[in-house]
């Protein structure tokens, strides 16, 4: 049914996205009319996005979730839209005073922080960011290269996804950005400047930049120098919203809605009230009215959030970029998106809901959408397509287009590369030999041309090459680097999965035999039956790590895995000396000598397994 | 082990002896075949599982309906013997048309069979839902996937009769297909009724993120060698059930009173 529910809500979107394109060009002669970058005119954009917006709500109950959405040029604001129940329990609609998680967004007033800092003098965007951070902060650099603040606005400082609370429940658990910081530093898996990472530490790490640099609280520097500024009295930046007691309120008021597979009812999740304790990388709270106004400000020609228009200008001119070309992958945090037109922007996502701000600075054109639905990213995959349109690929100068043939399997840079969690990279690994499309356009960038709800699109991608002489390709803010050995430790972990669950039966078995008094208990068969035990609760403790930490491993997930599978660990090396001694010392058949044997195998390759994917990491680094 | 073998070769010699049954085996298995063949190759892999329990029925059937259980007076075997001799030819039986399975899957996939047959006339060849529907029976990796769920199933279905053949012995019902039939449509249901439990109750916060788990596991697993590793994650639970089920076959039989 939500199969179906969404087909049809796709499908609709696509009928009428082709509707406003093939609409945008009969409706060219018409009166002078202001056209959003897609070629379409607001009046009709208006009438086809509420007929989407409707059509999001096939769910058989007139109270939706809330989806707000504001599409703007310059000040003006052409398009609002306040769907939906910000409390469906309460019975609390959606409107002007709804306020929002803006998730990742918040990153971006980190970045505007630093531009506003650099252009006073205060930061040099190539000065190492050890310069601006106490002594001896990093415990686990592996590089000893600088690493800059324009690589922290790029997300290539180097750290791989790591094990940490992103979101915490109690207020006493938010520490100081510092400690926060330093109470979960990631590992640096690649050198800085070379491998794009999307790293939520590395983007609070520059929120600390900002606060010792400005020399003031980071909550406070924004409230400062980007809030107040441009009026944004509806807008908490600290973890727990506090900063803004009308923010908090209204946030204690919102609730969040999820779809469940087979089921066509909004379920609530509650409150979904979590800290950031890292808050700068994604705790902004607001109403949809505030992030316009941000959004605004940063395609004003009067550059509220600068002194010198330069600054404006150089936010937007690109800071990392497709191979060799002039595309940028990456504009001083913002990340570019090529529609019909270019456009900068960010999105965000939290355990409340999903957050989107885009805009055009040429033309001006933005959009910004807030909700608390986990289902609706039609909305936020759809709209932008209405406004900015879709990107042929036609701007692209092409001198000799050839397909490229990849080899092996890559890895999504942002993935847990060290720690309990680093044999799921393993499981994410990509073949990109299996993806057509590809083709190399000079300058080390590449065209990926595909075709999505029956529209042929174009998507930019950059080849990357890495100072171990590997190839890997950029896709924005995550890079897929080459796996290394792939096929042994892929195998080895097919193995472990092999040898945990045949430990399940073996110990039924085992049982069964007991019970039935066929077989006796030996001495020293305990150590061995121990380590069965211990291999299933090692597959139970991968199962709980992966099906319960939705949002990244937690600490005491953390903790929990890396405590059974070091005492796992104990026990498959001591099986393992057991097994060695039975087979030498015992006199047993043939068969016995052969159940030692696969004992002896399945101990050391679990064993071998935990240090490999270095299960037992808890700590991450 | 030799009287392991000779227990299987009477079971074998018992299985031969009914002709008609044996050829209506192989006219099916032919019949199936054949529409696996024009169907897909994913498909191929259903013939071990009909194959698996129809030996497993036949072989069963032989030894109380048709009085093979005679045999056993005159050759001398302990139960636990002949539970083992039992369990490893129907294994091997299902084992031997799997791998079978598998060559013919293998082969065909390779030969882009099933492409040529979907794709030719009636279709047009870069039609993408045609692409799209076909897919998941034409791509070797989500049909070995396939084939390593349907074979572990296998060997779990004749694990479990021959299992609870051994703990009740074989019974006569009076209306035995109607309660059969009672029996498959009460699962049904029972299967609507837990399903409805686990997705309308708060129980579907943990099983939904397992079931989702189990997934990333084995579609991770199935990217190398197109599906094998996956596949082999699962014939391996297949025969850890068997073992499990044999272990538990020959306490049960040596338990029960004849």
């Amino acid at each position: 049914m939500k199969l179906f529910k969404k087909m049809i809500t796709r499908i609709a979107a696509v009928m009428l996205a082709s509707g406003i394109v093939v609409s945008g060009t009969s409706f060219a002669a018409e009166e002078k009319e202001f056209k959003l970058p897609s070629g379409v005119s607001v009046n009709n954009f208006v009438k086809k996005t509420d007929i989407i917006a409707n059509l999001t709500g096939i769910d058989g109950s007139n109270k939706k979730p809330p989806t707000s959405v504001i599409v703007f040029h310059g000040d003006e604001v052409l398009y609002t839209q306040y769907e939906g129940y910000i409390n469906i329990e309460d019975d609390i609609k959606n409107d002007e005073n709804a306020v929002f998680e803006w998730g990742s967004i918040s990153k971006t007033m980190i970045w505007v922080s630093i531009m506003q800092l650099w252009e006073q003098g205060k930061i040099d965007l190539d000065a190492d960011i050890r310069t601006y951070l106490p002594d001896n902060f990093f415990k686990n650099l592996k590089y000893d290269e600088p690493i800059t603040v324009t690589d922290l606005m790029n997300h290539q400082g180097g750290w791989c996804e790591g094990i940490y609370d992103l979101f915490v429940s109690n207020e006493e658990d938010i520490k100081s950005l510092e400690e926060a910081l330093r109470s979960c530093e990631p590992a640096q898996t690649f050198r800085p400047g070379e491998v794009s990472s999307y790293s939520n530490w590395g983007a609070a790490l520059a929120g600390l930049i900002v606060q010792r640099v400005s020399g003031i609280d980071y909550t406070q520097y924004v409230h400062d120098n980007i809030l107040k500024p441009l009026g944004m009295e509806h807008t908490a930046v600290s973890a727990n919203h506090r900063d803004n007691m009308w923010v908090r309120e209204q946030r204690e008021k919102l609730r969040s809605y999820e779809m469940p597979m087979l089921v066509p009812i909004w379920d609530s999740k509650g409150d979904q009230l979590y800290y950031i304790p890292m808050y700068p990388a994604g705790a902004a709270t607001g109403t949809i009215g505030d992030l316009t106004k941000y959004a605004q400000a940063l395609v004003d020609d009067d550059h509220p959030l600068f002194e010198k228009a330069e600054t404006q200008e150089k936010l937007f001119s690109g800071s990392a970029f497709y191979g060799k070309s002039d595309i940028p992958s990456c504009s001083y945090g913002f990340w570019p998106n090529d529609y019909a037109v270019r456009v900068y922007g960010h999105d965000g996502g939290t355990r409340s809901g999903v957050a989107n701000m885009m805009f055009d600075p040429d033309s001006k054109v933005g959009i910004v959408m807030l909700t608390t639905a986990s289902d609706r990213n039609v909305l936020t995959s759809y709209i932008p397509e209405y406004v900015f349109g879709y990107y042929s690929g036609d701007n692209l100068s092409v001198t000799n287009e050839t397909k490229v043939e990849f080899k092996g399997e890559y890895t999504p840079s942002r993935s847990p590369l060290k720690g309990i969690a680093c044999f799921y990279s393993f499981l994410s690994s990509v073949d990109l030999e299996k993806i057509d499309g590809i083709t190399d356009i000079g300058n080390d960038v590449y065209k990926y041309s595909y075709i999505e709800d029956y529209t042929d699109r174009v998507t930019i991608l950059g080849r990357s090459r890495y100072s171990d002489g590997t190839e890997g390709i950029r896709a924005g803010a995550v890079e897929y680097i080459p796996t290394k050995m792939y096929v042994s430790k892929i195998c080895l972990l097919t193995a472990f999965f092999i040898i945990g669950i045949s430990a399940i039966f073996v110990l039924l078995a085992r049982r069964k035999l007991i019970k039935a008094k066929i077989i006796g208990s030996y001495k020293g068969n305990h150590i061995l039956t121990c380590a069965q035990v211990a291999k299933v609760a090692s597959i139970f403790a991968i199962v709980l790590l992966l099906a319960f930490t939705e949002y990244g491993p937690t600490k005491a997930v953390g903790i929990i895995v890396g405590v059974t599978q070091m005492i796992c660990f104990a026990l498959c090396a001591l099986a393992v000396c057991a097994g060695i001694v039975f087979f030498v010392k015992r006199k047993t058949s043939k068969f016995g000598k052969i159940c030692y044997i696969f004992s002896i195998a399945g101990n050391v390759i679990t064993a071998s397994a935990i240090l490999v994917f270095e299960m037992y990491k808890f700590w991450g680094c | 082990m030799k009287r392991i073998i000779d227990l299987m070769r009477i079971d074998l010699m018992a299985f031969k002896g009914k002709k008609d049954v044996s050829f209506k085996l192989l006219v099916v298995f032919i019949i199936i075949l054949g529409i696996a063949f024009i169907f897909a190759g994913a498909f191929v892999s259903l013939i071990v599982l009909i194959v698996s329990i129809i030996s497993c029925s036949l072989i069963l059937n032989n030894e109380d309906v048709k009085g093979y259980r005679k045999t056993f007076g005159v050759v001398p075997a302990d139960r636990k013997s002949v539970v083992i001799a039992r369990f490893t030819l129907l294994t091997l039986i299902t084992t031997i048309i799997g791998i079978t399975a598998f060559v013919i899957m293998t082969l065909t996939s390779d030969m882009d069979f099933y492409e040529t047959v979907w794709t030719d006339g009636a279709y047009e060849q870069d039609s993408k839902l045609i692409d799209v529907a076909i897919s998941p029976f034409i791509n070797k990796t989500v049909a070995r996937v396939i084939f390593g769920i349907i074979f572990m199933l296998s060997l779990m279905i004749m694990s479990s009769s021959l299992r609870k053949y051994y703990k009740n012995g074989y019974k006569q019902k009076k209306n035995a297909t109607l309660k059969a039939v009672l029996k498959l449509i009460g699962g049904y249901i029972g299967f609507g009724v837990l399903c409805s439990v686990i997705v309308f109750t708060p129980l579907k916060k943990v099983v939904f993120p397992i079931i989702s788990v189990v997934f990333s596991v084995l579609s991770g697993l199935s990217k190398p060698f197109n599906g094998l590793l996956a596949m082999l994650l699962l014939v391996v639970i297949g025969y850890g059930f068997v073992v499990y089920r044999a272990v538990c076959a020959v306490v049960d039989y040596e338990k029960r009173e004849l």
